[in-house]
């Protein structure tokens, strides 16, 4: 079972330095506008790269729409590197996002 | 590498034997090929496709991504029941059927 935060909740966590944004679309969706800090795996890359990264106690996993995001959170809380607890999915996905977004050379993007 | 599997982590619909499959499968009233296809776009084109359906009707999505097989029955679950086959090497067919 994976725990569903709300955008309002991850927006809030950006000031938390501890917060692990993963955003599993594709790269170019990525490159127009992203979470700010977020690193991108794409979904189909997500198998063979889970072990590149440090999971930390909070990770939040964001996808187009919600839906993707809730498995790829399972996949990474059943690495033996994460803790399930801490991983936890964005919903609504982007389509839910309201607040700043960044684009890959870190300025801000108005919308998707 | 990691030994990190969509297999391991994705709640399959209800599994069909072969033999059913491949009847259904003849029998689909559409048939969608959403190789290499990821969220949101299979949900997407199957909720499109629901709506041209009458009850009864069967819509097959051939796909490679498992995480298919659980997003694409839970967009539309409810205009359609859903069970899918494994071929074994890595494609799978959700078989949607129109309620």
């Amino acid at each position: 079972m994976v725990d569903e935060v709300t955008p309002e909740d991850v927006n809030r966590k950006l000031d938390d330095d501890d917060v692990q944004i993963v955003d599993i679309r594709q790269p170019e969706a990525f490159a127009q506008g992203h979470i700010p800090g977020a690193i991108n795996i794409p979904m189909t890359e997500l198998p063979a790269r889970i072990d590149e990264y440090d999971w930390g106690d909070d990770v939040v996993v964001a996808c187009p729409i919600g839906q993707s995001s809730i498995q790829a959170a399972r996949l990474i809380g059943s690495f033996e590197g994460a803790e399930a607890d801490a991983v936890t999915s964005m919903q609504g996905g982007y389509e839910a996002w309201e607040y700043d977004l960044e684009t890959a050379d870190g300025e801000g993007a108005a919308e998707l | 590498m990691s030994n990190a599997s969509w297999d391991d982590v994705v709640d399959l619909p209800d599994e069909l034997d072969d033999d059913t499959a491949e009847q259904l499968y003849e029998g689909a009233d559409e048939v969608q090929d959403m190789t290499g296809e990821v969220c949101p776009y299979p949900q997407v084109e199957a909720k499109k496709a629901m709506q041209g359906l009458e009850a009864g009707d069967v819509l097959v999505q051939e796909t490679d991504h498992v995480p298919s097989t659980e997003n694409v029955p839970k967009a539309v679950s409810e205009l359609a029941d859903a069970k899918v086959w494994k071929s074994g090497d890595g494609r799978y067919r959700i078989f949607l059927s129109r309620k």
